[in-house]
């Protein structure tokens, strides 16, 4: 058969004249295998044919590919030659360098500026010739390091920070050389051999010396050091620092304080550390002065040689007693932050002069009990054991003056055994000046008594706009304040953006809220809760409203005619809303008096950013609650550009210590290092997660993303 | 603009093309009646850092656009002397950086990597002595390990 015969044949197994036996186990005779050998030449022939023909299409296909791929790469030289990129200007590109820096440098080839000096050679002569890019930098010496090594990383240091040319330098040097010690005492195992404490040592004196090179142009600087790295660095120092405005000291060593017997060891680090302090003289412009734990309780702050009228922020982690509180504050009265530790026991209700914060923006003080006070620590038995702490706390409090610009107020208890420490009274002076404050936070436990001044205080912070209150305190008379209903045209906080509640802090409270401590105003027994879920949604409800877009729950059938002025024009689109909401057409009379307060775009009301409220105990939501949280989180997240409201509710049981059932439980040993591992029981949560973002929160197990609607 | 004056003859913009133009309007639009950053807003580091995630919304949607577009906006702000918006844009691109290898880097810039292969080699000098490093103990440790990486260029 010819080529084009073949071209033309059938080759369907169907019109083959063997058909009717393809597809069965016929065995076939001689003849028809002849015959099968004959029927299959023109076949055989036709698909060399066609292989060969595929040879030359996929040849031909790989020269046009081949070409295609030549001209695009072409295009693309030459697109790259003209493109945008390469037109920046070395300062545009320095800018943008800049932008791309981490709070401190580390010398990680993946981190800027490193990574951006790996680019190309235009881009690594830019970052080095801009010392902008070389001014803050994180320097970490372990113990042990060797010779070369440490050789090595001080080069480094060194060349990086004369990069930075004239520029003052922010620098954070974090190193040790007692954790050998320190370790040899922990897990009982030989003391380090000499010659590699030595090494140890020689080391840090060689970086400390290397740092100290750049000594004059000190601008930012944070010490987190063993004790007597401290002395070593007070050895060789300057006597001036004359660029240095911000200071942070760290003593490494004050983890293992309540390990180690504090005649062995504590007492020779203080001695150690404190020859530091003349160091402190030498730097007139320091405007932040930040210490941690470092020189212990008896030790009086004020007798550091700083200039203390100049500081603008304080942060003492030391403990201090009430009456050294008083005396520092007195000295700094230019301060715009301070952030301070009361030590417990210290406490006395005499009245202190009074002292004027003028400037203070951010005021933040925590009661505990110092870590130095561990080994005699107090006995509280039960609640009057705390009335002189209550006392000297609230005295304290009555001696400061702030004045408008205060803007921030913390007040918390920070140590366990304080946890039964509830104030009859309220503590804060209601003198203060909460009006202007916009962000509150109280991690204090208030007895029944004293909710009467939480409402005062509330119902003068016109201007908050981020409530925490991590002790659970709110009760329902308290979201019905910060309710816009008809009833309450003019509710508490009408700029409150962020709402955050968390009971975990100190679950005895809710004992004497409930009943259970004998503090009465409970009425469902030991674990009922101060505030229902209607009352918090109905609060949420009311301040989600959205603009320019009508809200689902300003119902049309209010009556005032000022409500679609205020907050919009709304229909009802809810299917949940009931006759029952009440939600105010007026605007709050304190805030209808400013001329812009009717422009949608500022509203006087302002809508629910994020709200994350954590009950003591379990708390019924309804159904329709719950459909009409994820209703107002469908509805705020449709009519937002971003952001959305961000919106979690949950309950949790206590959580139990590490002594629990673990596969390896008396296998591993603990370390005291990382602390106990805790686990979370296993609560119920009902979580409603809407839009982007994330909460801008401390918590990890609520600051993933947001995406969709989740109820667990 | 306070170099030309008062005046009613066109001002040519040869380096911006009217897409461009544009969208500069819109943001300087948007923006018009805010303060002007102060001039020495870039000396504070802490500042710096800190406006590095601080875009606005409104701004993070005006950015948001082809990556031509976005060097555009950047190139005109830096001619017509737009310090905000010079200040958006650059954050953008750094944003885009954040993260990314030197070749990622580079695919998404058009950019050559020139450097010979000594060169490289020298930049990426090896983790130094990582057995020293073993005794120390407990905590830190991929701190150490990062920071002996050895980063420096020498």
């Amino acid at each position: 058969m010819s080529d084009n015969a073949a071209e033309g044949a059938s080759w369907r197994v169907s019109d083959s004249p063997f058909a009717s036996l393809i597809g069965t186990n016929h065995v076939p005779t001689r003849i028809e295998r002849n015959t099968l050998d004959a029927l299959l030449i023109d076949p055989q022939l036709e698909l060399s044919r066609l292989q060969s023909e595929m040879r030359r299409i996929q040849t031909e296909l790989e020269g046009v590919a081949r070409r295609k791929q030549e001209v695009e790469e072409y295009i693309v030289a030459h697109r790259a030659l003209a493109s945008l990129e390469r037109q920046l200007p070395p300062e545009i590109l320095a800018e943008v360098f800049a932008q791309c820096l981490p709070k401190y440098g580390t010398r990680d080839l993946d981190e800027a500026p490193l990574v951006l000096t790996r680019v190309c050679r235009n881009w690594r002569q830019i970052a080095l010739g801009t010392p902008r890019l070389w001014t803050s930098l994180h320097v970490y010496l372990p113990p042990n390091l060797s010779d070369v090594a440490c050789s090595q990383r001080i080069e480094g240091v060194t060349a990086w920070l004369e990069r930075s040319g004239s520029l003052p330098i922010r620098l954070s040097f974090h190193g040790s050389t007692d954790l050998t010690r320190a370790h040899s005492y922990l897990h009982h195992v030989s003391p380090i051999p000499p010659h590699l404490l030595e090494l140890t040592q020689k080391n840090m004196a060689s970086m400390i010396g290397a740092l100290l090179r750049f000594s004059h142009r000190f601008g930012q600087v944070f010490l987190s050091l063993s004790s007597a790295n401290f002395s070593n660095f007070a050895s060789v120092a300057p006597s001036t620092f004359p660029l240095l405005t911000s200071l942070r000291l760290q003593a490494k060593d004050r983890y293992i304080e309540s390990l180690i017997p504090l005649s062995e060891m504590v007492q020779s680090d203080l001695k150690e550390r404190s020859q530091f302090i003349p160091l402190l003289a030498g730097a007139p412009l320091l405007r932040k002065f930040r210490i941690d734990s470092f020189f212990g309780k008896d030790y009086d702050s004020l007798n550091l040689p700083c200039n203390w009228s100049g500081l603008s922020t304080l942060t003492i982690k030391d403990y201090l007693t009430t009456k050294q509180v008083v005396n520092l504050l007195a000295e700094t009265p230019h301060l715009r932050l301070v952030d301070l530790n009361v030590v417990l026991g210290d406490c006395n209700s005499i009245p202190h002069p009074t002292v004027h914060l003028p400037y203070l923006v951010d005021f933040r003080l925590n009661l505990g009990t110092g870590i130095l006070t561990l080994g005699g620590i107090l006995a509280f038995r039960d609640r009057s054991d705390f009335r002189p702490i209550e006392s000297g706390f609230k005295a304290l409090l009555a001696c400061i003056q702030f004045s408008d610009s205060l803007t921030s107020y913390s007040l918390s208890t920070s140590h366990s055994s304080l946890s039964g420490l509830v104030f009859t009274d309220w503590p804060i002076p209601l003198k203060t000046p909460f009006y202007n404050l916009e962000t509150l936070q109280l991690a204090i436990s208030l007895g029944p008594e004293s909710m009467p001044g939480l409402s005062e205080c509330l119902s003068q912070c016109h201007n908050l706009v981020t409530f925490r209150d991590l002790s659970g305190q709110l009760t329902d008379t308290h979201y019905a304040g910060l309710t816009l209903s008809s009833e309450n045209l003019s509710p508490w906080c009408p700029k409150l953006e962020n709402l955050k509640v968390s009971s975990s802090f100190n679950r005895n409270l809710w004992l004497i809220h409930t009943g259970g401590g004998g503090g009465g105003g409970g009425e469902g027994g030991v674990e009922s809760t101060m505030c229902s879920s209607s009352a918090v949604t109905e609060f949420i409800r009311s301040r989600c409203w959205t603009t320019p877009t009508p809200t689902t729950y300003l119902s049309s059938s209010s009556s005032s005619s000022s409500l679609s002025s205020h907050m919009s024009s709304s229909t009802n689109s809810d299917p949940d809303s009931d006759s029952t909401s009440k939600y105010p057409p007026a605007p709050p009379p304190s805030s209808s008096s400013d001329s812009g307060g009717n422009s949608p775009l500022n509203p006087p009301i302002s809508r629910l950013k994020s709200c994350s409220i954590r009950f003591p105990s379990e708390i019924s939501f309804t159904q329709t609650e719950v459909d009409t949280l994820k209703s107002l989180q469908k509805t705020n997240s449709i009519n937002r550009e971003g952001g959305g409201l961000k919106l979690r509710l949950s309950w949790a049981r206590s959580t139990r210590r590490e002594e629990a059932d673990f596969p390896d439980s008396g296998l591993r040993t603990s370390d005291p290092f990382l602390g106990s591992r805790a686990i979370r029981g296993e609560g119920r949560r009902v979580r409603i997660r809407s839009s982007n973002g994330s909460w801008d929160d401390d918590e990890d197990d609520i600051r993933s993303p947001f995406g969709s609607v989740e109820i667990v | 603009m306070k170099n030309v004056g008062e005046s009613d003859q066109p001002i040519p913009l040869p380096n911006v093309s009217s897409s461009v133009l544009k969208k500069v309007l819109e943001y300087c639009e948007h923006h018009r009646g805010e303060p002007l950053p102060a001039p020495d807003a870039d000396t504070s580091q802490d500042d710096t850092r800190k406006r590095t995630t601080d875009i606005s919304e409104w701004d993070q949607k005006f950015i948001t656009v082809d990556q031509e577009m976005l060097f555009e906006i950047i190139l005109a702000a830096n001619y017509l002397d737009i310090k905000s918006l010079l200040d958006v844009g650059c954050k953008t691109v750094a944003n885009m950086i954040k993260g990314k290898t030197p070749e990622e880097i580079r695919k998404l810039f058009n950019i050559v990597n020139d450097f010979t292969p000594e060169e490289e080699v020298r930049l990426l000098a090896l983790p130094h002595s990582y057995h020293q490093l073993i005794l120390s103990f407990w905590h830190h440790q991929a701190q150490i390990k990062k920071e002996n990486e050895w980063a420096e260029d020498r």
